[in-house]
């Protein structure tokens, strides 16, 4: 009679998720296919809302997997494939055991293969998806790439992750789609914007990077496995978006007669290639605007914004036209190359160092040479011999900086991150400085604007000539001569007060209703007075900070209206100079209050996280003024040495 | 092998003569003829001919071996059709770019102090984690439970909340007028006169004063036998008296001033110097137990004294009907009897409860109506005492209340609360209040404006918060209710501070009296 009685564990977040043992079992699979499988078909443990009831009671923490997932992959094809392997595997150790060497042969050949294009498309219904999320398999293909070809298991993929983000940096440069170049501690980042989207990623910096323990390479190279497929597909799918060849045809390797695909590059060629453009089916002519006009069209200064931004990224992409650059030897110069020619600059190097180099250093028309010693020999006073940093700083402010800060054994200015914008946290001078510089307040070609003594002193006799020819124009002069100018004009003051006062001293009549006002100032004063108590000693202080200030400001008027040969006397105002500020603090302190309570917890959540950031901000604020205040009494018991 | 033969006429190198030759002779060997069986195809052979041919034709067989490449690519996403993909798909968050701090060459204020920067692109050393933690990532993709979280991206700006500006709602006191100094301990209670020229303050130093309000002077002192709990205006403009609450008494005070109307002085004490004729009425005995009104002693009518009302418990407060004639005292431990009614004119006193359920806190009467607001530790309950019923009973919201105050209109009223509380009630929607969470601390006294549409509330952090409330006659719009002014200055003592809040009567001028003392005019 009646409905069945429920039972626990057979409906709800119970049957929503399954363990990873059960789920293994399930699955007729073994734990290590099961990752495999998981790692291919980008499956992954969830969080359940329940643990307690999504694990039937149980509450220590077990990895859970979506039913649904698990029930997915009973679909794919691929198991069956990994369960023919094993059933491969078998037979080879068997015929092995046997030494029946044709056999293992003939078996060999017909090892079975899988392919990944399905789980791709799967996994990317589109190609935007796919494009964000390029992020990690650049990031761990980059690294493959740079991986010693040692193991034989992992040479093929090193090979092809070599190809493709070889290609893909061949791409970015064709495409003009670099954005943002990061050099950190750990390595390069490079933000490059394809179609709307923006990918990250990150390179070693130029080592073979190092192994430790605790690192499983199984596990990194079915990772690897499935990003090769799906960059080499991206890469195809961007190539002819481009009108490009794919895989790409390289000018150089018609010189040199080697197949096109499949090129096995060691690193000299993987240069070579970077340097050259690439062979187009046809060059379109795209300078149409890229703005999504009509979306737009409503909000007139958002148009305004998109079209300054759409302005402000075809100068990145031309920055380095017309500018060539020769790399020295112990620069980077892969990731020169790559930046450099994402800006449509020329690069060369020495012969000797690697292949690809199109121009030698005696080429007069070289606008740069990038060093990175301390003295090097700076033959040619036609070049600017400037610091990597340079390119990059350069990049990322969107402008050609000074030079002068980048001179070889110069200190170098700061390099900022371009991802760190955030408006609450701190702003280092340096950036602010720079922002001003992009918004056009400090002219291109000022003064350095990091000056160190020891910077001046380390400096080269070339670097100090070229410096000489542009201090002339620029250098304090005009500073030097403002001051000049202010001390005059204070001089000019002083002997103009002395002479009002004098005057003050001898017309008498003026001074009549001067008085009345004294006297008015000294019983508002009083009134105040009594207004104030012991106990008001706040209000007393500020009120007495306030006529400070208020005396200030009459001083102030005064000699103003000195000017004009007239003499009145400042009126005490009972105004605080930040009492505005004030009062809108206050305000806004009462509009807290009004707050509804559950946006309360919301509030105060939110600005416990804004004030982590203000005070990490004014930690380094502090530290920024401790060190600047060092630095400014070095220099001063250098001088006073001197 | 010594090449030595045993025989010694063999010839090792005699010329091989080679009997069966693969070619075939003139003349055979042997006679035997062929047998019948190698003219026979063999049917074994075949049938195995035939397997293979037949596994070669069904593509069982494949001798030209076509190996399929792992990696060749094509426009994979050429055909738009949409394939099942992960339920519910949660995408990995991206890993989090670096800032400053993480530059090769960062600001000097980023680095740790024991780390001295690159001085150049060339000395970076390679990461050592570099590899590991790329593969933490790898971990991560595959092996992290993943779970939506939903992020707050807002500033914390945005939630608060648009209110006019404060000085579009003027007037409202915004500083300090005046401090009247004179009590030497706590000030418990004050009164302004109805008139808005005195102001009645009760202390603990036994002693009752009166301002001048638009000096600041003290016009009088009356030392009593006791700490003052409560004082109160009686409310009539033909008497100049002032109730005053000392222990289980209260007494009535003609403070004559020489600043008031001689007539009225001289009335009211011309008022009570006869007891009023009682006629035949018999007090009952519930209230004859409970309160005994006497004139005051010949010294006592020195004092000031006009009438002494004795309880039989403590008294806490005495709370005047606007016509100055009834009045209301409240006896927290008085049981049934904590609330009494009397008529001063025929010194005439009732209980107008049968049963006084919880411990009343606070009384208040309507500004219109015969009505009786009483206020019990978790509940107001509001009777018509013409009719001599309960009209409405509400819960207040807060766990303990400690003062009410009902707005002039008559259709508001506010409650405070020991815990922190304030509410905001109307009579029409009691359910829902308008909790206003204004202060830190224990509230201690709210009170509305008679004319403004301003109330303030104090509380023990020592903040007097004025607020604007405006009412509307529509019952179905809210009231608009806009914290002003925060006003501070009384100095904490045994963690009370504010302890009274009063209006002028006609001037937007607030009273507080605190614990430190003093009496403070904000205007």
């Amino acid at each position: 009679m009646g409905s069945k009685r429920k039972k626990k564990g057979e409906a709800g977040e119970a049957k929503r998720y399954i363990t990873r043992n059960a789920a293994v079992k399930k699955l007729q699979l073994s734990l290590r296919d099961f990752r495999r499988l998981c790692i291919l078909k980008g499956i992954y443990p969830r969080e359940p809302k329940n643990r307690r009831k999504a694990q039937k009671g149980d509450s220590t923490i077990k990895t859970l997997y979506y039913m649904k997932d698990i029930q997915f992959l009973f679909h794919e094809p691929i198991i069956w494939k990994f369960r023919e392997h094993r059933a491969f595997s078998l037979k080879i150790k068997h015929a092995k055991a046997k030494k029946d060497r044709p056999k293992v042969q003939r078996m060999m050949q017909n090892k079975p293969m899988y392919r990944l294009d399905h789980i791709v498309r799967e996994r990317y219904p589109t190609f935007t998806h796919a494009l964000r999320d390029l992020d990690d398999p650049l990031t761990l293909c980059f690294l493959f790439s740079k991986l010693p070809q040692v193991q034989r298991t992992t040479l093929n993929m090193v090979n092809m992750c070599r190809r493709l983000t070889l290609e893909f940096m061949l791409y970015v440069i064709e495409a003009q789609a670099l954005r943002k170049v990061f050099i950190t501690i750990k390595g390069y980042y490079y933000q490059v914007e394809v179609m709307g989207q923006t990918i990250t990623w990150i390179t070693p910096h130029p080592f073979t990077p190092q192994t430790t323990t605790g690192v499983d390479f199984r596990i990194m190279r079915v990772f690897v496995e499935f990003y090769i497929t799906l960059l080499g597909f991206t890469n195809f799918r961007l190539y002819h978006h481009l009108n490009l060849h794919y895989p790409p045809r390289l000018p150089h390797a018609d010189i040199k007669e080697g197949s096109e695909d499949d090129i096995e590059m060691g690193d000299p060629e993987r240069l070579a290639s970077l340097n050259f453009p690439l062979k187009r089916n046809h060059v379109e002519d795209n300078e149409s605007e890229t703005i999504d006009t009509h979306l737009l069209e409503e909000d007139e200064t958002r148009l305004q914004e998109a079209r300054e931004e759409e302005k402000k990224k075809k100068q990145q992409q031309n920055l380095f036209k017309g500018l060539k650059f020769f790399l020295n030897r112990e620069t980077n110069i892969e990731s020169l190359t790559f930046v450099i020619r994402a800006c449509k600059g020329e690069v060369s190097w020495e012969e000797s160092t690697a292949e690809g180099n199109t121009f030698p250093v005696t080429d007069e028309t070289i606008t740069h040479e990038i060093v990175d010693r301390d003295n090097p020999k700076q033959p040619y006073l036609s070049r600017y011999y400037i610091q990597p940093q340079w390119v990059y700083d350069c990049i990322n402010a969107r402008l050609l900086l000074p030079v002068q800060d980048y001179f070889p054994g110069a200190t170098l200015p700061p390099h900022l991150s371009p991802f760190d914008l955030d408006a609450h946290a701190y702003v280092p001078p340096e950036q602010k400085q720079l922002l001003a510089r992009q918004r056009g307040e400090i002219p291109e070609d000022q003064l350095p604007r990091h000056q160190d003594s020891d910077s001046d002193s380390e400096e080269d006799e070339g670097s100090k000539k070229k410096k000489k020819t542009n201090d002339a124009n620029i250098r304090p002069l005009d500073s030097f001569k403002s001051r000049t100018q202010k001390r005059k004009e204070k001089k000019r003051k002083l002997v103009q007060k002395e002479a009002a006062k004098e005057q003050e001293k001898e017309s008498k009549p003026a001074l009549t209703w001067e008085d009345v006002s004294r006297e008015a100032e000294a019983m508002e004063t009083q009134a105040a007075e009594n207004g104030k108590d012991t106990a008001t000693k706040e209000n007393g202080k500020e009120e007495a900070a306030a006529e400070q200030n208020g005396k200030d400001a009459g001083m102030e008027e005064k000699c103003n209206r000195e000017k004009e040969m007239r003499v009145y006397r400042g009126r005490v105002q009972k105004i605080s100079p930040n009492a505005a500020e004030k009062q809108e603090l206050e305000e806004k302190k009462l509009a807290i209050m009004m707050i509804p309570r559950k946006k309360k917890r919301v509030y105060h959540m939110l600005r416990r996280r804004e004030k982590r950031k203000e005070s990490g901000a004014r930690r380094l604020t502090q530290k920024r003024i401790a060190i600047d205040h060092e630095k400014e009494k070095a220099k001063k018991a250098k001088k006073m040495e001197v | 092998m010594s090449h030595r033969v045993p025989d010694a006429s063999y010839d090792m190198y005699a010329p091989w003569i080679d009997h069966f030759t693969h070619e075939v002779m003139d003349m055979p060997l042997s006679g035997q003829p062929e047998s019948k069986q190698s003219f026979i195809p063999s049917k074994s052979e075949a049938a195995w001919v035939a397997r293979r041919a037949e596994q070669i034709r069904r593509g069982l067989i494949q001798y030209t071996h076509k190996k399929e490449e792992k990696h060749s690519f094509y426009d994979l996403w050429a055909n738009t059709e949409r394939l099942r993909g992960i339920h519910n798909h949660m995408p990995a968050p991206k890993l989090k770019l670096p800032g400053h701090g993480q530059s090769y060459n960062p600001p000097t204020e980023y680095l740790p102090n024991d780390r001295e920067p690159y001085r150049s692109l060339r000395k970076v050393p390679g990461y050592h984690f570099y590899i590991k933690e790329r593969f933490e990532r790898c971990l991560d993709l595959y092996i992290a439970p993943r779970k939506r979280v939903m992020r707050v991206k807002a500033e914390s700006k945005d939630l608060i909340p648009v209110l006019p500006k404060p000085q579009d709602l003027r007037p409202f006191p915004t500083m300090l007028g005046h401090i009247f100094k004179g009590h030497r301990s706590i000030i418990r209670s004050i009164s302004v006169h109805p008139q808005g020229k005195y102001l009645a303050s009760g202390s603990d130093d036994h002693t009752v004063k009166i301002w001048e309000i638009s000096t600041g002077r003290c016009l009088r002192s009356f030392d009593v036998e006791a700490a003052v709990k409560w004082v109160a205006w009686n409310p009539s403009s033909k008497l100049f008296l002032l109730a005053i609450v000392i222990e289980n008494k209260v007494i009535f005070l003609n403070p004559e001033t020489y600043l008031m109307d001689k007539l009225v002085v001289q009335q009211t004490n011309a008022v009570f110097r006869e007891e009023p004729d009682q006629g035949d009425y018999i007090r009952p005995e519930r209230v004859k137990t409970a309160v005994t009104w006497r004139k005051p002693t010949p010294d006592e009518w020195a004092k000031g004294y006009r009438i002494v009302l004795e309880h039989f418990r403590m008294v806490k407060q005495v709370v005047w009907h606007k016509q100055g004639d009834y009045f209301a005292t409240l006896i927290p431990e008085g049981d049934h009897r904590s609330v009494m009614m009397h008529q001063l004119s025929r010194w005439r006193s009732q209980v107008p409860f049968n049963k006084c359920k919880g411990r009343v806190q606070a009384l208040s009467f309507h500004p219109k109506y015969p009505f009786l607001y009483l206020a019990t530790q978790t509940h107001i309950r509001v009777y018509n005492l013409q009719k001599q019923r309960m009209l409405k009973k509400v819960r207040a919201n807060s766990r303990w209340v400690s003062s009410i105050a009902i707005h002039p209109g008559g259709e508001h009223f506010l409650v405070g609360g020991y815990d922190r509380k304030l509410n905001w009630f109307e009579m029409e929607c009691t359910r829902t209040p308008h909790a206003l969470r204004f202060h830190k601390g224990a509230i201690r006294g709210v009170a509305f404006h008679r004319k403004y549409p301003l109330f303030a509330s104090a509380s023990d952090e020592g903040r007097i918060i004025v607020s604007h409330g405006m009412v509307y006659d529509d019952w179905l719009k809210d009231p608009f209710l806009v914290p002003l002014k925060e006003l501070r200055g009384h100095s904490r003592f045994e963690d009370l501070c504010v302890l009274d809040v009063t209006w002028h009567p006609y001037e937007p001028f607030l009273f507080t009296s605190g614990a430190d003392a003093t009496i403070r005019l904000w205007h």
